[in-house]
Formats: structure tokens, sequence, C-alpha cells
């Protein structure tokens, strides 16, 4: 039995006495779903961070820095910033409109604003959105854990499959949250270990910022990789994140109080800053180690991490793979539950936490079949997922700044700009140039307000 | 005294107050695109100085 398989077995121990502990009281949908509005701040503020920084963190973005330099910390910084900007303003609002008028899903306020089919629509579109996501997840985990020895591919998979639905099922929300809430300091514990080492071995006796202008053009933007358009086109999506991906928004409605909103913002907010600068900072180091011969080129950008986990001590690599294996749940988890509340509640109209539970099983089954069958348009899918959420935004600020508009409003809006994101990104169009993730927030928006005449 | 009618006419001085300050925030991050062009660390530093600078922002301001 590997290092890995024994922490793995305390952390599969650990998160089910965590959710079996959460369990007491989960009668309403209020207590399951959004832990009945009494969350602290420091807790929301973990689970905030570890639902939205993902296993592409440590996987993708280690990768995306190594292979394309500096642009892939101003792609991550300008989301970080763009949350600060949009919850600043908006999450007291959402806030206090939610304890007042009873929300739990994000639905709830769609469906008061614009009318319940309008929720209906919403809560498939995410799912559509949000399933391929949550596949490529469950994929990546499996690959790097096969590629580390640490499980195979099909082991990591269910693996992670059975936590992901064992501990929302058990727990809900409450235990996704302080599940999230202890992985998230393992995290960030786990990137710093991992940046001292790459630190401790690459620069031991040079000095990091004489030897990183090897890089050249990777040090600037724009250049060959990051050209205006591209950052663009990825940073759009990511700008709103805060507002159009629903298992973030639903975190809006969990803090006891407005101080501990504040609290999970701001606290989010550092998290955020210092897990960002490790990340990519691993990212440039290990490129500039390349350069200097000191790491293997990797020419696979998403190999980056793997090859480093290989080179490492064994306790450290299993770790840091559990590390990974960790953000990857916690992500995922707080997707499926999110979702679970939307379809029993917006779609189906259920008050049940039951009927959540089993929408739970089918849903961690279906992103289970989908990991296994590993299509090969699933990346696109999964790239897709942040560009189709963005059609929602009209509907979401509509709520704040604009009078008209209802249910043909927010119907067509929905169903314009999942269209134009699903068109566009397969037929692989840009016209005039313009990437489809622009044009999915300007086709929202021009349909959006067109269609508000309609509901005059 | 704070009242409704108050907080309402208060509404469109603090939507243009934040979005200036997200034009400020935007155009700050994309100052790296058109002004910084040496080869070493100066891009990366700019944006964790902006980013950090504006989290501070965000944590001293009433909001």
């Amino acid at each position: 039995m590997n290092v890995f398989l024994y922490a793995f077995a305390g952390y599969v121990v650990l998160g089910t006495v965590i959710a079996l502990m959460a369990m007491k009281g989960l009668k309403t949908q209020e207590e399951y779903y959004i832990a009945g509005r009494k969350v602290s701040g420091v807790v929301s503020a973990l689970t905030y961070a570890a639902t939205t920084y993902s296993a592409f963190m440590m996987v993708g973005l280690v990768g995306l820095s190594y292979a394309s330099g500096v642009g892939a910390l101003g792609f991550e910084l300008f989301y970080l910033v763009g949350t600060l900007f949009l919850l600043s303003y908006y999450a007291p609002k959402v806030w206090e409109m939610a304890k007042e008028r009873g929300y739990i899903t994000p639905g709830d306020m769609i469906a008061e604003r614009y009318g319940r089919e309008v929720a209906v629509v919403m809560s498939v579109v995410a799912t559509i959105a949000l399933i391929p996501y949550l596949s490529v997840q469950l994929i990546g985990v499996g690959l790097i854990l096969d590629k580390t020895s640490a499980m195979s591919f099909s082991y990591g998979i269910a693996a992670s499959a059975i936590l992901i639905a064992l501990w929302a099922f058990l727990g809900g929300l409450r235990g996704v949250a302080w599940t999230d809430a202890i992985q998230g300091v393992f995290m960030l514990v786990m990137a710093l270990a991992a940046i001292y080492w790459v630190n401790s071995n690459g620069f031991g006796d040079k000095n990091f910022f004489a030897e990183v202008t090897r890089l050249g053009e990777l040090l600037v933007v724009p250049n060959s990789v990051w050209t205006p358009v591209r950052f663009v086109s990825l940073t759009l999506p990511w700008f709103f994140f805060a507002l159009t991906n629903p298992q973030v928004f639903q975190r809006l409605y969990i803090p006891k109080d407005r101080a501990s909103l504040r609290r999970m913002v701001i606290l989010f907010g550092f998290f955020g800053l210092v897990y960002t600068v490790i990340v990519t900072l691993i990212g440039l180091e290990l490129r500039t180690m390349t350069e200097m011969g000191a790491f293997p080129r990797v020419e696979d950008r998403d190999a980056v991490t793997p090859t480093l986990l290989g080179l490492m001590p064994p306790l450290l690599g299993a770790a840091i793979s559990l590390s990974i294996f960790a953000a990857a749940i916690t992500t995922a988890n707080s997707i499926v539950l999110t979702l679970s509340s939307m379809l029993s509640r917006d779609l189906f109209g259920s008050e049940r936490v039951g009927t959540g539970r089993v929408i739970i099983v089918f849903l961690t089954l279906a992103l289970t079949l989908f990991a296994y069958s590993r299509p090969n348009y699933i990346v696109e899918l999964s790239v897709l997922s942040s560009t189709i959420l963005l059609a929602q935004l009209p509907l979401i600020l509509g709520v704040f700044h604009f009078k008209g508009g209802a249910k043909v409003a927010g119907i067509s809006t929905l169903l314009a700009g999942f269209t134009t994101a699903v068109v566009l990104s397969f037929a692989k169009l840009s016209p005039l140039g313009i990437p489809a993730s622009v044009w999915t927030f300007i086709v929202s928006f021009v349909v959006f307000f067109a269609a508000s005449r309609l509901d005059r | 005294m704070p009242t409704p009618e108050n907080d309402k006419n208060n509404t469109p001085n603090i939507c243009s107050m934040k979005l200036l300050e997200g034009v400020i925030i935007i155009a700050a991050m994309l100052v790296p695109f058109v002004a910084i062009k040496s080869h070493d660390m100066t891009t990366y530093l700019y944006w964790t100085a902006v980013a950090a600078a504006y989290l501070i922002y965000i944590t001293i301001k009433r909001w």
C-alpha cells in the first residue's frame, strides 16, 4: 500500500465523520442547502474559496503559467478583482433579499422577478453547463492519481464520485462547508509546501529574479500566447463568475449576519491572492528551471504538475496529490449540491430534502458516466460552461438595475445566450474577430433589452 | 438619519461611483498590455501589487 493510500484513508474517514456530524437537524431545505443561514464568516470564506478554486489551480494554472508565462497570472487576478468588485456591491443586497424573502436557490430570486418558468429554464441551462465541467474535475483527478501511481484512473474517478455524493448527501451544505473549510486550509498549506520545495531545489544557490529573465517574451503581455483577443475571450466570463456561477452565488445566502458576509468576501480575497500568486509562481519557477536544464521540458502543459510530483519525495508528493484531490472534491460536491437544489426546487417544485438527495445520486452517476466515457469534446464543453453561464448575467443585473423584463425577456435571454455560446464555440467561429464569450455577452444583453419591450 | 427614501435617492450616485471604481481597476489591470515591456518580473509584481492594493481598499472601505 503506497503512502497516498494511507493519507487518502485518513482523509475519507475524517470527511465522513464531519459529514455525519453535520447531518443533525437537516429537516428543511433551508437547513440542507444553505445551512440555515447560520455560517460564520471564516467558514463561509473557506467554503467560498474551496468551491471556487478547483484542481484547475494546481494542475491547469501551474501548466498554463509554465507554457504561457505571466499572462496566466493576469487572467486569474482579473477574476479575483472582478469578484471583489462585484461582491463588495452586490453581496450585501443579495444577502438581505435572500434573508427577507426566504431565497434558497439562485433561481428563487429569478423566479420572483421574472416568473417561475425562467427559473426552470435557468436550472436546466446551469445543469447542462456544469456537468461537463464537473466531469473534467473527475477526469483530471483520475489522470493525476494514475500518473503519480497513487491510484488507477478508474479507481480515482470512482473514489471521487463516491465522496462527492456521500458528503453532500449526508451533511448538505453544512457538511460541505465544514469539509471545505478544512480542505481549503490543506490546499493552501500544500501549495506553500510545493513552492518551498521548488524554490529550495531549483534556486537554492541561485537568484530566481536573475534567472527568470531567460523566459523572455513569456514575462510580458501581449505575447504569442496571450493576444489581446484571447485574453478578453478567457477573462470576460471569469470576471462575472461570482454572479453567474450558481454554486458561488448561493453561498451569498449562507453567512449568519452582515459582518460575516463582509468577512467572507475579504478573507476569500486574501486566500485567492495568496493561492494565485503561489500557483503561478510555481509554473514560472519550473519553466525557468527547464531553461536552466534543472527540470524536464514538458510539452503537454497538463503534465507539468504530475512531472513535478514524480520528482518530489514520496510523502510530499502524496500530500500534494491529496490536496489536488481535495480541491476537485470541494468544487464538485458544492456544484452537485447547488444543482440538486435548483433541479429539485426550481425544476420539480419540490420542498422536500429527500428529492434533493435522490437528485444528488443521479447527478453524480451522470457525471461519473460522462467522465468514464471521456468524449473528445469534453474539454471544449468544460471551457464552454463559463461562457454559457454568462447568459444569466442580464437577468441577475436586471433584478437590481432594470425595471423592465419578465417571462419573455428571461426565457429568450437564456436561450439566445445559450445558443450563441454553443454554436460559436463548436463551430469555432469568431464573427468580426470577436470571440464567442464576448458575442454571448452582447447577444444576451441585446435580447434582454429587446424582449423586455414585449413584456410590457 | 438614513431613511428608505434617502437610500433610494442615493442609489444612482453610489452606482456611478461603483462604476467609476470598476473602470479604474480594469484600467489599472490593463496597464501591462501597453506600458510594461521589460523581460523581468515587473509585470508579475505590478499585477500582484494592484490586486493587493484593491483588496486592501475593499477591506478598509465601508460597503
